[in-house]
């Protein structure tokens, strides 16, 4: 459920203005209220983009807590984040010379 | 039968309206570019467009997410989300000709979620500020080149020969085509810019992309297409797809124009008379 629950999480706070009044209020209050397990709330607190995206969160939806300017990131704070994490991808490389 | 006169592809980037309002060397650059397109699908007179894109998790959320789609009402809004100097208004769309494409899909084994009612994002707004400018009601038709697992770029293909021979059952309609998007473009991930939302990861395969476009070598870019190589390309480089689709239809009109420049991770295209 977790990074299905982040994902959401970035959808809401792009597209239900309540959720980003809140998000904006009182960020750990709207959390308790996700089904996130301890680390991802924590990894969301700190804006620890990276680590989210490390555990699957999509990034088209993640750099939206950089547009929307909660959880203390902006654009320029979540582009530094977000380059420390290698690329992921879901298939391998064919096999054969990089 | 319907005739596809024209078909198009130009890039959505967000921030493309404003800057081609601006009194600069770029926005007027930029300007240029998407009115040589505009004016192959201007001259087409068609009566209809049909935009061939992959929405952003906008006009679908993360908890429903269809492989395929298309419009089947009659009015659409949008922007869903940010689009600079575009304010959200509705756009007609053309039921007739939705329910119909959704029938030949259905028909030939794809099966794409039917939308009576939606909103659209920049993916759909952008091409339209720029090309619909009579303006022509408009059929969205959506493929999932955002999250994976993606269609592959065969079934992209044929979903394109299928909306082809599915506007068969549309006699005396002139259909203009146009696909959305990027070729190599990542928004959000670890590859972009210092100092931007987005970078270029591969500009050599928007080459490549642009190069098979220009020689009709749609075999050798559907080979090509492989999900690892999308992924490489970036976050959202899957809108090749809904080009691969756009190419198919218009297999039976010359290239008029293609515009790609090195670096760059999209292309400026239109098939139809010259």
């Amino acid at each position: 459920m977790g990074v299905h629950a982040i994902d959401r999480l970035c959808y809401d706070i792009a597209h239900d203005p309540e959720t980003l009044e809140r998000m904006r209020a009182d960020p750990r209050r709207e959390l308790v209220h996700r089904p996130l397990t301890a680390a991802e709330r924590d990894e969301l607190l700190r804006g620890d983009v990276a680590a989210l995206y490390r555990r699957g969160a999509h990034p088209v939806l993640l750099v939206r807590l950089a547009t929307f300017r909660v959880l203390g990131l902006d654009p320029a704070l979540y582009a530094a984040r977000i380059r420390t994490a290698e690329p992921r991808f879901s298939v391998p490389a064919p096999p054969g010379p990089a | 039968m319907a005739d596809i006169v024209a078909v198009a592809g130009v890039p959505h980037t967000p921030g493309f309206p404003t800057l081609a309002r601006t009194d600069t060397a770029a926005g007027a650059e930029l300007a240029r570019r998407y009115a040589a397109v505009e004016e192959v699908v201007a001259r087409a007179d068609a009566d209809v467009l049909v935009v061939l894109t992959c929405d952003h998790i906008n006009t679908f959320t993360p908890d429903m997410w269809p492989t395929f789609a298309i419009a089947t009402g009659d009015s659409v809004r949008g922007p869903n989300d940010d689009v600079p100097g575009v304010s959200p208004t509705s756009y007609a769309l053309d039921g007739d000709i939705g329910t119909t494409l959704h029938r030949g899909l259905v028909g030939q084994d794809f099966d794409p979620v039917a939308l009576r009612g939606h909103s659209v994002d920049h993916s759909v707004v952008v091409p339209l500020h720029f090309l619909n400018t009579r303006p022509l009601p408009v059929v969205p038709v959506y493929l999932n080149g955002m999250v994976a697992p993606r269609p592959s770029a065969e079934r992209c293909r044929r979903l394109g020969r299928v909306l082809r021979n599915a506007l068969e059952d549309l006699p005396g309609r002139r259909v203009a085509v146009v696909a959305s998007g990027s070729f190599s473009l990542e928004v959000g991930g670890p590859r972009m810019l210092p100092d931007q939302l987005y970078g270029v990861p591969r500009p050599s395969w928007a080459g490549t992309v642009a190069d098979r476009l220009y020689r009709g070598d749609l075999d050798g870019l559907v080979s090509e297409t492989t999900e690892r190589r999308i992924e490489e390309a970036g976050t959202v480089a899957g809108e090749v797809l809904p080009w691969i689709a756009a190419a198919e239809m218009a297999a039976d009109l010359p290239l008029a124009h293609m515009d790609h420049r090195e670096g760059e991770g999209h292309a400026f295209a239109a098939w139809g008379a010259g």
